[in-house]
Order: structure tokens, then C-alpha cells, then sequence
């Protein structure tokens, strides 16, 4: 490794696992804590953003006690992906059970400017269909429409080929357009 | 639906929503509460290694006591007295630094 080529991932691993390298870890978190967040956020939905903060800083505490014991068969951020999405879908899980539905104020944007009544009827709804869609697709779409992730992106996320995550993504609107057909918005 | 129009619903509702953030200073209290939590950890472990040796001690202390009052006891007393004392001359030291938090 000379002076112009940053650290690679493995190297911070290896600095603060042999070393005890504290710095290489912050290194670490700060590299990957947008994307670990993003990915919880997404499987977590809107209204549960501090969840989502409280779950990035639980998947950097449990990768500071268990480097040691990474293998290294897969990249660092796959490793931190996977315990983001065992955390989030568990905490989904348990939201679900204390609120069964999203409150309105969580769903509504915070600038409200310019929209009518009826399309703000129609967002609420948009949001409370794909709240109710399965994980996996929930969060495919939060990653792609609400936070602007391209579809590369998304796979380095859920370590599948660029191809599953379009067909994801395609499966997805397929069942957000039946549950809102059911909630009777069809197309004008 | 058509797939254009599902695409625009749902850039409408979701894309027009602000993208939350972690606030900035995220990895230092990261590592400050990883840090307290391994000193949390390691101040368990030594309290589990000082009731391990106290007990180890006491045993020993049993043990001497009993074997001079009943010499006839030494045959079988002193087979688990050397081991014993062994470990816990070494575990000394070892106490003393998982006591401390190393």
C-alpha cells in the first residue's frame, strides 16, 4: 500500500483487529454508516428514522465485538448489510406488532405547499401500500424511488446480480399496483 | 397501470420526500459507546474470574486446615492442593489485570 492508495476495507479490518486500531474502525463506520442506514431506513419505512439510527449504531457495535472473528469469505459492507437487514426486519417486525398502522403525520412530507387535498390523499395511500408490501420488495422500492439508489447500488445492498434486483423492483410495482387497485387508485 | 405511470406515482410520493441522514459526529460516538461497552464486558469478566479464585481459594485454604488436622487426609489431599496452588500462584496476576480492565 504506498501514500496515494486509501486503505482498502480488509486493511482497516486487519489494522484494528491485529493492532487494536482504533482509527482504522471509525474509518470503517465511516464509510459504510450512510449505506448501513439507508438500508435500514428503507426496510424500516418513514416515521421510523431514529430506529433506523438506533439500528446503524447496533450493527457497528456488534461488528466492533465480532471482527475479530470475520472470515473475510465476503466483503466487509456485505457482512454489515446482512446484520442491518437480520436487525431491521426484526425491529419491522416487532413495529408492526406494537403499531399496526403508520400514523398520518409520519407519512405526510413535510412541505405540503402546492399539493391538493386529493393528492394528498392519494400519497398517504401510495405510502401506506407499500408500507404493507413484503420486506424485501418494501425496501427495493424505498432504496430506488425515495432515496435515489441505482439499481448496482441496491445489489452491492442485498448482494444479489443487478438482474434480480430489477425483477425485484418490476414484482414490486406489479403488487403496489394491485393493492392500490384495491384501494381504488387505477390509472386516469 | 401502465409502467410509465406507476413509475411517476411513485416518483411523486417518494422522490419529492427528504432522505434522511445520520447526524454528523456518528462514528465517534460509535466507537466512544463500543469502547464503554467493552470495559463494561471486560469489568464482568473480572468479576467472574475473583469469584472463580475465591473459591479456588477457599478450597485451598479447606484443604490445608483439614489436612493438619487429619494427617491421615494427606494421601488425598495433597494430589488436589499442588494443582491448586499451582493455578491459583499463577491466576494471580491475571486477576490483578482482568480486575483492571486489560
Amino acid at each position: 500500500m504506498t501514500l496515494c492508495e486509501p486503505a482498502t476495507d480488509a486493511d482497516l479490518v486487519s489494522a484494528f483487529v491485529e493492532r487494536g486500531d482504533d482509527a482504522a474502525f471509525t474509518e470503517l463506520v465511516a464509510r459504510h454508516k450512510q449505506a448501513v442506514f439507508r438500508l435500514a431506513v428503507s426496510i424500516l419505512g418513514a416515521g421510523l428514522e431514529a430506529e433506523a439510527e438506533e439500528i446503524t449504531q447496533e450493527v457497528f457495535l456488534r461488528a466492533f465485538q465480532r471482527l475479530k472473528d470475520f472470515r473475510g469469505d465476503s466483503a466487509v459492507g456485505s457482512w454489515l448489510y446482512r446484520i442491518t437487514w437480520n436487525l431491521a426486519v426484526d425491529l419491522k417486525q416487532r413495529a408492526r406488532y406494537r403499531r399496526p398502522h403508520l400514523d398520518v403525520d409520519s407519512l405526510s412530507v413535510a412541505d405540503t405547499s402546492g399539493r391538493t387535498p386529493e393528492r394528498l390523499e392519494r400519497e398517504r395511500i401510495v405510502m401506506e401500500c407499500v408500507d404493507e408490501l413484503p420486506d424485501l420488495y418494501r425496501s427495493v422500492i424505498h432504496l430506488h424511488y425515495w432515496m435515489g439508489c441505482g439499481i448496482e447500488e441496491i445489489a452491492a445492498y442485498l448482494t444479489a446480480p443487478s438482474s434480480t434486483v430489477k425483477s425485484y423492483l418490476y414484482r414490486a410495482r406489479r403488487r403496489l399496483e394491485q393493492r392500490l387497485a384495491e384501494r381504488g387508485i387505477r390509472d386516469e | 397501470m401502465s409502467e410509465d405511470r406507476m413509475e411517476n406515482l411513485l416518483r411523486e410520493t417518494l422522490g419529492e420526500r427528504d432522505v434522511p441522514r445520520l447526524a454528523p459526529g456518528f462514528e465517534r460516538r460509535v466507537l466512544a459507546q463500543a469502547l464503554a461497552d467493552q470495559t463494561q464486558r471486560l469489568t464482568v469478566r473480572g468479576r467472574r474470574w475473583l469469584l472463580a479464585y475465591g473459591v479456588a481459594a477457599v478450597c485451598a485454604s479447606v484443604l490445608i486446615v483439614a489436612r493438619i488436622d487429619w494427617p491421615a487426609l494427606s494421601p488425598f489431599a495433597v494430589p488436589v492442593l499442588a494443582p491448586l496452588s499451582f493455578g491459583l500462584t499463577l491466576g494471580a496476576p491475571e486477576l490483578l489485570r482482568k480486575l483492571r480492565g486489560g
